[in-house]
This record gives C-alpha cells, sequence and structure tokens, in this order.
C-alpha cells in the first residue's frame, strides 16, 4: 500500500466513522428554527453566499488600512439656508458626520446631543410589510418590519450625540435628499439583494435614525417622512421636540 | 481568501449552496445541538458551518455525492466542539484514548472496518485533528492555529493517529510502503 492509498484509507474511514458516529441523531424530528438575529445573517448568506462570506472573512487589518487611506469627507449639514433665514434655528447646529471608507461608510452625529429619544413609530409602511421585531435595548431601538417574501425594512434610532451608524459602502450609490425638510443620506442598492441606507436626524438633532432595506430603495423616503413621535401623532420627526 | 472567493463566485456555485443549506441544515443543527445542548449555541455553530462551506467550497464542489453529507457534518462537529471548549474556558477535551479492542473483530473482517473501528474509539481531540489534515487538507500549522495547539501537539497527534492506524493494517497483513 503506497502512501497515497493509506491516506485516502483514513480519509474515506474518518468520513464513513463520521456517519456512523451522527447517524441516528439526524434522524431525529428537531428542526431548525432560527433565532431572528440568526435568519437575518443567514438570509443575506442565502441571497449572496459568496459576498457575504467575502466581508465576513475580511481581515481586521484590511479594514484598518482601508480606513487609513480612505478619503475622509466631512460633511456638515448645517442647514445653511435654514441658519442664514432662521433665526431661531441659529439656536442649534445640526451636523452629520459621514465617513467614507472603501468598503463602508460610517455616519456619527454633533450638535444638540440629547441622552432619551423617546418612542417613534412609522405611520405608513409599504403595502405587505408589519412589524414582526421590535428591541427597545437601550439607547437604540431596533424595528423590524417583513413582507410576506422575507423582504425586511429595518429601523434603528438612538440619541444622536451618543449613535454611530456603519453602512455597507460597496454596491450603493450616495445621494443627499430630504427628509421632512431635513438633509439625509441615500444609500441606494446597485445590486439585488444588498442592503440600502437612509441616515438621517430628527430637525433638532436629538435623534438619529437609520432605515435599511434589501427591497425598493423608493421605500425609505416616504417611510422616513411618516415616522413620528409618539404621543405627537400629528407631528413628524423632521419636528419631533 | 477574498480573491479565491470572488473566483468561486457563479450561478452553479449559489446554486449547490442553496441546495447544501436546504437539504442539511436541520441535520446539521440536530449534530451540534447533540453536542452543545444548547438551541442558541447550535445556531451559532450551524450558522458558522454555512460561513465554512463556502470557505472550503474548492474541495466541496469536487466532492463525490456520498462523500458531501459526511465531509459537512465534520465541519459542523469540529465547529460544535470549538465552541464547546470556548464556553468550558478551556483549551483541551478529554485525551484519554481507551483503545478498542480489535482482536475481538472477526479475522476476516476487512482491515478497513478496523480503521473505522479505531476511529471511533479515538477521543474527538485526535479525531478533529486527523480530520483536519486526512479529509480538509489542512497543513499542520493551519491546524495548530485552528486548534490553539502548539505545532508540535498537532505533529504528535497526526503521528500517533498515523501510527496506530498503520500497525492495524500491518496485522491485517497489508505492508505499508511508506514505513
Amino acid at each position: 500500500m503506497t502512501d497515497c492509498e493509506f491516506t485516502e484509507q483514513i480519509r474515506s474511514a474518518l468520513l464513513d466513522a463520521t456517519t456512523e458516529r451522527w447517524a441516528s441523531v439526524m434522524e431525529g424530528p428537531e428542526e431548525l428554527v432560527w433565532s431572528p438575529k440568526h435568519q437575518r445573517v443567514m438570509d443575506k448568506l442565502y441571497r449572496d453566499p459568496f459576498g457575504t462570506a467575502k466581508k465576513r472573512a475580511r481581515p481586521l487589518w484590511k479594514k484598518v488600512l482601508s480606513a487609513a487611506a480612505c478619503v475622509l469627507l466631512v460633511c456638515s449639514i448645517a442647514l445653511g439656508g435654514l441658519l442664514a433665514f432662521s433665526p431661531s434655528a441659529q439656536a442649534w447646529v445640526q451636523q452629520i458626520v459621514a465617513q467614507w471608507f472603501g468598503e463602508y461608510a460610517r455616519f456619527s452625529f454633533g450638535g444638540n446631543a440629547g441622552q432619551e429619544t423617546g418612542a417613534w413609530k412609522a405611520t405608513w409602511l409599504p403595502e405587505g410589510y408589519e412589524p414582526v421585531e421590535e428591541d427597545n435595548a437601550q439607547p437604540f431601538t431596533d424595528i423590524v418590519y417583513e413582507n410576506s417574501d422575507g423582504t425586511f425594512i429595518r429601523l434603528i434610532y438612538a440619541p444622536a450625540g451618543s449613535s454611530i451608524f456603519s453602512t455597507n459602502n460597496e454596491h450603493q450609490n450616495h445621494e443627499q435628499v430630504l427628509v421632512n425638510g431635513t438633509t439625509a443620506y441615500l444609500s441606494r442598492a446597485t445590486l439585488q439583494g444588498e442592503t440600502s441606507y437612509l441616515v438621517w436626524t430628527d430637525a433638532m438633532g436629538e435623534v438619529s435614525f437609520m432605515l435599511s432595506t434589501t427591497g425598493n430603495a423608493e421605500n425609505l423616503i416616504p417611510l422616513a417622512d411618516g415616522i413620528c413621535h409618539l404621543g405627537a401623532a400629528t407631528r413628524d420627526g423632521g419636528k419631533h421636540r | 481568501m477574498v480573491s479565491y472567493l470572488m473566483l468561486l463566485e457563479s450561478d452553479n456555485d449559489r446554486e449547490r449552496f442553496q441546495y447544501i443549506y436546504h437539504n442539511y441544515r436541520h441535520r446539521l443543527y440536530r449534530v451540534a445541538k447533540s453536542i452543545l445542548q444548547s438551541e442558541e449555541l447550535a445556531q451559532d455553530a450551524v450558522q458558522d458551518t454555512f460561513f465554512k462551506v463556502i470557505y472550503h467550497f474548492e474541495k466541496i464542489r469536487a466532492l463525490p455525492c456520498r462523500e458531501l453529507e459526511p465531509y459537512i457534518v465534520t465541519i459542523v462537529e469540529n465547529t460544535a466542539l470549538s465552541i464547546l471548549k470556548k464556553e468550558r474556558h478551556t483549551e483541551e477535551l478529554d485525551e484519554n484514548w481507551d483503545i478498542a479492542d480489535l482482536s475481538a473483530l472477526p479475522e476476516d473482517e476487512a482491515a478497513y472496518i478496523h480503521i473505522v473501528e479505531l476511529i471511533l474509539s479515538m477521543p474527538d481531540t485526535y479525531r478533529e485533528t486527523l480530520t483536519m489534515k486526512f479529509v480538509w487538507e489542512w497543513s499542520e500549522s493551519q491546524i495548530a492555529k485552528e486548534l490553539n495547539l502548539k505545532l508540535s501537539t498537532v505533529s504528535v497527534r497526526i503521528h500517533r493517529g498515523r501510527v496506530l492506524l498503520m500497525e492495524l493494517l500491518r496485522k491485517e497483513g497489508y505492508r505499508h510502503d511508506g514505513l
């Protein structure tokens, strides 16, 4: 028997031993039901297995190098026009710091940093979506809406001064849009299955919001426009006080 | 790793992965749950396994059909054992090896069956090392890194396993040219 044949014998025996050891366990009745946390990751992995695995396998040093080489754009959204024309608005400055890295973007928030967010609610959802999960672990509130296809929209909000949001940056186009008159960042996915994001703050700069979806990015702006502070149903996300 | 993954991405590969996911997720979960005795940890193990399936995809794509399931089960088993070690805050599981009494087996049984018996009698630590070496075809330094062991420890385990298996074959009348 050659060394190669011997190695092949061991390999084959290891596989057969594996089958023998686990055969009865594998035939058991218990079924895998993913937790929501695992389900979200597995949905992504299922849709784009190699892209998702590639992102996960990226070594830390590469992320650090990428960050070091990034073009840092500090975008002070000072609501210039509002500041110019509204003296009351000059009492505060809203600022989103958007950092664009090679593969991801990071949003941090200046201006008036609130400590509490209160409860916020979407008054409009795209057809077929309904809330399936809500996590109020402070300071972040995380709400997931889902339709029957399993496509989700996720809303996260937190006190602006203590929150940083990160978004994928590889397969997205970026533009500035308005949410209730407040400047917001829309990252629109360019590939099917990739995530689109919308990041903004309320008009006072106290609460930061991020919506994300693997579905239609066009839904994000009307959904954001309809987000209201609970107990102030007539006020929208841009007018929370 | 990144360039390797980029080369693999194709519709066929994606469909093959989705086939594996649909057909094996429950079975892998049962193995992981049996080892970890925790739904949450078992889900972690199965999720990690599917990522590792992609990292191993070049080999998985080339496997004959009958080897696909046991190959993937070796991944979930080793992943679950790794999680178990972390949960127990210990590097090592039981190293004791009560080598099966192979003399009790009928003499006319094929040596191959004896090898399987011997493997079944191994402690997990030896079996996982041999699996990484002979099934996954990892280098000893890769195995040492994965298992957080000294290279010498990995070498000893592989050597001991090989010697015992060769000895067994020799008793069965096989002559191994590499001895």
